[in-house]
């Protein structure tokens, strides 16, 4: 007997439709697997068998052919557990005909439990999209169910999914459906409630200058380096960031939600979806910044998307694994090719850059000598340089705050009022008609925003012989100081924001 | 590329305080204009590693010789020596360059622009060595006994403890040329070398015009450019000056300013040459 049952994969970021074909024949008994199956999907055989077994069916006897369609890509995922199991069950009578209507993914134990699988997210939006009825998944990804919305069920076993696939789809009771998976969820999320307290920038004391950069960077989305001796409070500005950067929109939550899903992080609730903050730790490789793998996983960068990348010790990195950031920086997307396959991740993040002023650390400090020759520290700065800093367009200096400043009174800026900067600063830049960030602006859109009064050029072209700045390092004088004029919610670029801006340029 | 020229030791242009010296080179390959050989010229040396004080003073003391007509003697190297150059081409005036190489390597220095700088307002650059020679760990000490010897007196302007500079301080010692040294902090490692010279009896050099005076030479009037700072701009200024290198979060919190108008406050004044920022610190300009 013949049956047909619809389920999906994830390929990278984007769920793709399986259609898993079970006929049942004469012949020696076994399954046979086509349609392009990975060693993971191969080796279901064995779990199916024993699933079904020790659920309390029969195992129907015959040849069982499985086919995987379309046959033209290779299917990576457990997930297809389920849908062969019901298929197998189906065609070999041991229930009835299921309908079309229902899409299934899963992944199954030994003893017909239903287990929780990886990128579930991106499958259940595809199955949602494809017009389905019902979407069965397990247990195990209620909170990714709960976000894809749709009409999704939750099973714990296999026999409870063939006690659903007995209903129509349509019949099932929508408020038991739901309730079961805010059962679920509360019992998941119950562990995960003690969550630290956001962490806030009125907590750094007498960092002002660096709070400032950090909020120009945040408005108009500009990389930012901070270069200081260590324990200067670099990360703690840096942890911070995501904190100041405008609420999530609902896409930017789902774009997010799907990044986590597929780096196999679903077991968080949707109010747990917060811009993420990503430090790697200065060893990586390049397939763990920018993502790859056979089957191409996400890398920080992708993980970072729509939140924070902080690269802390940025000259203790492999240049080339940070070379590798300037095509993502510029696209805001990585595509992997693996197999005739593209594969496309999303990264649109905003870069934080951290390093010490030269290898001691203390090069300039006021307390402790630098025991760096001038040879050491210029071939350290040399990282400092080069295309990847082409990207970056402000940079400042950082000290250790005095004993006394840590210890007075703390009036400084708090994150509640630098985020209603940024805000303030987005709201009008959109209202000037720049839907963009700053940082972004094209040539001939800096050409009209950024256009100078004959003052502020007279202003310019002295900074620019006296720092002896290059085009390039103009125009990003330039980006930085209209978003500069942003926050000041001014039309036009006056002097005091290009003295600002270029006080935030690269100097020795 | 220049023409270049090879003095012999006995030859009448091979100048006569450099003859007298202990171990006097056997000839010297010369670029630009040797009569420089001649006149009566001051060494301004120091180390490679420099601090924004050691920076200014090099140049503070390049300019003011050249402003006096008096030629800088020095060794291309990076960090002091460089600046002292450059101080003295800022005002057109003309240096003398001892390479610890030969003539052939100059392209492949740091400081190929300044050597090249130097050369096209009418200096001089001299080594004792084949144009083909390559530098090397002795032919840099060496050298610093001929920029000693072709000065009328030596002025060491920021030396750690191993520094060469020392080494050309005790060269001229030997020579019998005036020693000075710019006195430092105490406590700071890149000043130890010039304290310790004037303990040891070199002449602290604290006024710059001594110089001029002690080789004889009439200095130069100073201009003096009237700085017109407004109300904040002074506070600002206050705030650098009375502290030795201050961040942009002390004078913040000196001034009582916010983030941003200290920042572009800085900037204006950098433009100016009020001020100036080293290593993420704001110093008083060397104007």
């Amino acid at each position: 007997m013949y049956s047909r049952i619809k389920s999906a994969v994830c390929m990278g970021i984007e769920g793709r439709g399986v259609c898993v074909e079970t006929d049942i024949g004469r012949g020696l008994p076994g399954i046979g697997m086509v349609g392009l199956p990975s060693t993971m999907v191969m080796e279901s055989r064995e779990r199916i068998k024993s699933a079904i077994i020790n659920s309390g069916f029969d195992f129907p006897k015959g040849k069982i052919t499985v086919n995987l369609t379309p046959a033209s890509f290779r299917k990576n995922s457990s997930c297809l557990d389920l849908p062969i199991a019901i298929g197998i069950l189906s065609s070999g009578g041991s229930i009835g005909e299921v309908s079309e209507g229902w899409g299934l993914i899963g992944e199954l134990s030994l003893d017909g439990r239903v287990l929780g699988v990886e990128a579930a997210l991106p499958m259940m939006l595809y199955l949602k999209d494809s017009d389905l009825c019902g979407i069965i998944v397990p247990e195990g990804n209620a909170a990714e169910a709960a976000l894809a919305g749709g009409n999704i069920h939750i099973v714990k076993d296999l026999k409870e999914c063939v006690d659903l696939l007995c209903h129509d789809p349509q019949e099932v009771n929508d408020k038991c459906r739901l309730e079961r998976i805010y059962t679920v969820l509360e019992k998941d999320c119950a562990g995960n409630n003690n969550e630290m307290s956001a962490s806030d920038y009125g907590d750094i004391v007498g960092q002002e200058k660096a709070k400032r950069a950090v909020t120009i960077a945040v408005a108009g989305r500009h990389g930012l380096l901070m270069v200081g001796s260590p324990g200067c409070g670099k990360t703690m500005i840096a942890g911070r960031v995501a904190g100041i950067m405008p609420a999530m929109t609902e896409q930017e939550r789902l774009e997010t939600a799907i990044v986590r899903s597929v780096a196999g992080r679903s077991n968080e609730s949707i109010n747990s979806i917060k811009r993420p903050f990503r430090d790697p730790h200065h060893s990586i490789g390049r397939a763990g910044l920018i993502g790859g793998g056979s089957y191409p996983v996400p890398g920080e960068i992708t993980l970072a998307h729509n939140g924070v990348l902080f690269l802390d010790e940025i000259c203790e990195f492999n240049t080339e694994v940070i070379e590798s950031l300037r095509q993502p920086l510029e696209e805001k997307k990585i595509t992997h090719f693996r197999r005739g396959e593209a594969y496309t991740f999303p990264c649109n993040f905003q870069v934080l850059m951290a390093a010490n002023p030269c290898p001691c650390g203390y090069f300039g400090d006021r307390d402790k000598e630098c025991t760096c020759t001038q040879a050491d520290i210029d071939r350290y700065r040399r990282k400092l340089s080069g295309p990847i800093m082409d990207r970056i367009d402000m940079k400042i200096s950082m000290e250790k705050v005095e004993y006394d400043d840590l210890t007075g009174e703390r009036n400084g800026l708090t994150s509640e009022e630098m985020r209603r900067q940024v805000i303030g600063a987005i709201e009008f830049a959109k209202q000037q008609g720049r839907e963009t960030y700053n940082s972004e602006l094209s040539e001939k859109e800096m050409s009209s925003f950024c256009a100078l009064g004959k003052e502020e050029n007279t202003f310019m072209s002295k900074a620019y012989h006296s720092f002896k700045m290059s085009p390039r390092s103009y125009s990003r004088a330039l980006k930085v100081a209209r978003t500069i004029a942003d926050l000041d919610e001014s039309e036009t670029i006056k002097i005091k924001h290009l003295a600002e801006a270029l006080n935030y340029r690269f100097q020795e | 590329m220049r023409e270049m020229v090879v003095i012999d030791n006995g030859s009448v242009e091979f100048p006569e305080k450099l003859r007298n010296i202990p171990e006097p080179p056997k000839q010297l390959y010369c670029m630009g204009d040797i009569s420089l050989l001649h006149r009566k010229s001051v060494g301004v040396v120091g180390a490679r590693k420099f601090t924004v004080y050691g920076k200014n003073v090099a140049i503070m003391i390049g300019r003011r010789l050249a402003e006096s007509g008096i030629p800088v003697v020095s060794g291309f190297a990076i960090g002091i020596d460089g600046f002292s150059h450059e101080g003295a081409l800022e005002a057109d005036g003309m240096t003398i360059g001892v390479l610890g190489f030969g003539m052939d390597m100059m392209k492949y220095q740091r400081n190929y622009d300044l050597m090249r700088k130097c050369l096209d307002s009418g200096g001089l650059i001299v080594s004792e060595y084949p144009p083909e020679m390559h530098a090397s760990k002795i032919t840099f000490p060496k050298r610093n006994r001929i920029i000693s010897g072709l000065s009328e007196m030596l002025v060491v302007v920021e030396a750690g403890l191993n520094s060469g500079s020392l080494i050309t301080a005790k060269c001229a010692a030997d020579q019998g040329r005036t020693v000075y040294a710019v006195p430092g902090n105490i406590n700071s490692s890149t000043s130890i070398g010039t304290n310790l010279l004037i303990r040891d009896g070199a002449v602290p050099m604290v006024v710059i015009d001594d110089l001029i005076r002690d080789i004889g030479a009439e200095a130069a009037n100073t201009k003096n450019d009237e700085m017109k700072l407004d109300a904040d701009e002074a506070r600002v200024f206050e705030s650098v000056s009375t502290r030795s290198g201050a961040t942009s979060e002390e004078i913040i919190s000196d001034t009582g300013l916010s983030a941003s108008l200290v920042s572009s406050l800085i900037t204006v004044m950098e433009i100016k040459g009020i001020v100036e920022s080293y290593a993420g610190r704001i110093y008083p300009g060397r104007r």
